[in-house]
């Protein structure tokens, strides 16, 4: 087995290095960044906010503006490297273990030599793996160290940054290089294995994970109260929205709505009753037109109090990752197990 | 240069060529279906002025202008999107195997010692690919260009900086560029997909950092200043009467007339920052005495703004393509 793995480091080194200087270069840059912000020194002490949003005292103030100049720049990059470069890496990592030995024509001598192309393909597969394997867990652990020293400045992960921390981007790793794997041994060339595994990995990652979240959102939406001013606290009230309207909670309403859809007509209707139409003048600075407003205004105001979201709380996000772990580890470990087959009944060139 | 070598080469890299097409294609076909979607939809000239939002009952010339908007926010911005780094990433498609792949796949010695001068061979390789490059990108060139056009009708669109690489000659450079350095990467590290990630990193590094500074550069010999009136307010519905290209910084103008670049506090008190020296209070000049401006590209440095940005891709992807060959003739057959 040793000899397989020096064979297969021999073969792809500089997929390997290329793979693993770019994890250690992201995984270095999230630890520098990170340590900025523990720096700042940041604490609860900070919310809640005034109406007019700001923190408690001036030196909050002050942190808080180094918090937000932190996040915009060297956070910035970093959040978008946690989103790519795991599954980039994966296809780099991926693509070349069966495509390369086919492009050269060297499997049908190699296959020869090896009692099974099972054993074969598991012997050169198995290494690659592996070193992909500790890169991701790595880069999963600094995601995750990041995203959490962002909690001080009360910033959570979007829903489409679920695989760039944790087990989600070990899991998304993972993926990319079963999906690699099986695309360069279907395909039995390393460009255009790596150009469709490109482009099958973006597709999951991009339609296929957010058709699955609009699902999980559905379900786990809950409507509440639009006008909440939870933002003072800092706390995130929701992670995904789903839907808007307005609803008069005194009458009862459909399919979990919280009362039944306001109608604005009948509220025109109840203005016009009770405050007569509205005085033609466009510049509404009339006395007669400011009259007519607060009589108008309480009433339009009952149907603008009504509104609420459907929404998906925040503590959700715990349940959407382990979603996406699942779905990542599913699709990586189909790829990798249907490559065997692929690998047993295929040509060798 | 026989039509069977030029056939060979697209046998051989038959994958590649599909995909670059169909990619270009893809691109070239969507902005003109766009920019005609874009000029169907009839305008008058009086209706810009008269939209106020999509809000309330809609005169028959506001409806004409939702429409248009509706367009252009779906289909034409997410197309432009795609048109920032497509280009290049095609150009290195059809540019990384031309030599790459012979070198992994060890037949260039046995290719070369057929042909008598290695340049030759290069060259054969190299002609139907770059013809399908040049062919692609002019298309996908022209058809950006009338959707800028297409876009342009409104008052309420103008260019940006960043609106240059996305169109016309610039994005043609781009193709070429991502082909150039595809193919010199290949013959340099002698492996397909090596040399496809080695050359989209130093294409994308092109992209983010040189193209902007060479638009930059290029833009310093058109600033103009406007005034912070100018630029917010005189246009239609609330835009400035002046748009500008791009944003170089703030400028003061004197009583006299005299503009000057910075703070106030630099121009009266230069160094003070670094140097850490007190600025004396009578040092400050009364800031309500100067007029605040705003230092521009102006909309007029379009052209030659691209003519720099073309003339800088085409002698990269030139010089690219010319280095290759002296690296084939030196170059080890494995």
């Amino acid at each position: 087995m040793s000899r397989a793995v020096w064979l297969t480091w021999k073969m792809h080194r500089f997929e390997v290095i290329a793979g693993v200087l770019l994890i250690g270069l992201l995984a270095i840059s999230a630890w520098i960044v990170t340590g900025h912000i523990t720096s700042l020194g940041l604490s609860d002490a900070c919310w809640p906010r005034d109406a007019d949003g700001n923190y408690a005292t001036n030196a909050c103030d002050s942190l808080m503006n180094d918090f937000y100049s932190i996040t915009s720049s060297e956070g910035g990059f970093v959040r978008i490297g946690l989103a790519l470069v795991a599954p980039i890496v994966g296809l780099i990592l991926g693509v070349p273990i069966v495509a390369r030995e086919l492009e050269l024509r060297t499997t049908s001598f190699a296959w020869s030599l090896q009692a099974s192309r099972s054993h074969w393909l598991a012997s050169r597969a198995l290494p690659m793996l592996l070193v992909a394997m500790v890169a991701f867990v790595v880069l999963g652990i600094m995601g995750s160290m990041f995203f959490d020293t962002l909690a001080v400045g009360r910033q959570g992960a979007a829903l489409t940054e679920v695989a760039s921390g944790g087990a989600a981007l070990v899991a998304r790793g993972f993926m990319a290089v079963g999906v690699a794997l099986l695309v360069g041994a279907l395909t039995g060339r390393t460009m255009p294995a790596f150009i469709i595994a490109a482009i099958v990995v973006v597709a999951w990652s991009v339609m296929g994970v957010t058709m699955i979240q609009a699902q999980l959102s559905h379900g786990w939406a809950v409507w509440t109260p639009s006008n909440d001013d939870s933002w003072q606290a800092g706390q995130l009230g929701y992670i995904a929205y789903v839907d808007h309207g307005n609803f008069d909670t005194t009458k009862p309403g459909e399919d979990g709505q919280p009362g039944a859809r306001f109608d604005f007509d009948t509220l025109d209707r109840e203005a016009i009753a009770t405050c007569g139409n509205a005085p033609d003048d466009d510049s509404g600075e009339s006395a007669e037109f400011r009259a007519w407003a607060d009589c108008a205004d309480p009433i339009y105001q009952r149907g603008n109090d009504a509104g609420w979201n459907l929404t998906v709380p925040a503590s959700r996000y715990g349940d959407y990752v382990a979603v996406d772990t699942l779905a990542s580890l599913l699709v990586g470990g189909s790829a990798i197990l249907l490559t065997f087959p692929v690998v047993a009944r295929r040509r060798p060139s | 240069m026989s039509g069977r070598a030029a056939w060979l080469t697209i046998k051989m890299h038959r994958f590649e060529v599909l995909i670059a097409v169909a990619l270009l294609a893809l691109m070239g076909v969507s902005a003109w279906v766009v920019a005609a979607h874009m000029n169907a939809v009839t305008v008058g000239p009086e209706c810009w002025s008269q939209w106020e939002g999509s809000v309330g009952r809609l005169n028959a010339c506001q409806q004409a202008v939702e429409r248009w908007l509706d367009v252009h926010e779906h289909e034409s911005g997410q197309l432009t999107g795609f048109m920032g780094l497509l280009p290049a990433a095609v150009g290195v498609v059809l540019g990384v195997p031309i030599v790459a792949r012979e070198l992994e796949l060890r037949t260039v010695s046995f290719a070369w010692s057929l042909q008598g001068i290695r340049w030759r061979w290069l060259l054969s390789r190299l002609w139907p690919l770059l013809v399908v490059a040049i062919v692609g990108g002019v298309l996908v060139g022209f058809a950006t260009t009338e959707l800028r056009s297409a876009r342009l009708v409104s008052p309420f669109e103008a260019d940006s900086m960043g609106d240059i690489a996305r169109q016309g000659p610039v994005l043609l450079t781009r193709v070429l560029i991502g082909f150039g350095v595809g193919l010199l990467a290949g013959s340099l590290v002698g492996r397909t997909l090596p040399a496809f990630l080695v050359a989209g990193l130093l294409v994308a590094a092109w992209i983010m950092f040189a193209g902007p500074t060479i638009e930059r550069s290029a833009a310093l010999s058109h600033v103009s200043y406007a005034t912070d009136e100018a630029l917010s307010g005189g246009g239609v519905i609330g835009y400035g009467s002046v748009r500008p290209l791009d944003w170089l910084g703030e400028a003061y103008r004197e009583p006299s007339g005299r503009i000057m670049d910075g703070s106030v506090y630099e121009l009266a008190c230069p160094g003070a920052n670094t140097s850490g020296s007190e600025c004396p209070e009578s040092a400050f000049v009364p800031y309500e005495d100067y007029e605040r401006m705003a230092k521009i590209v102006p909309q007029s440095a379009w052209g030659s703004i691209e003519q720099a940005e073309t003339g800088a891709g085409l002698l990269v992807a030139g010089l690219a393509i010319l280095l290759t060959f002296p690296v084939v003739a030196r170059r080890r057959a494995g």
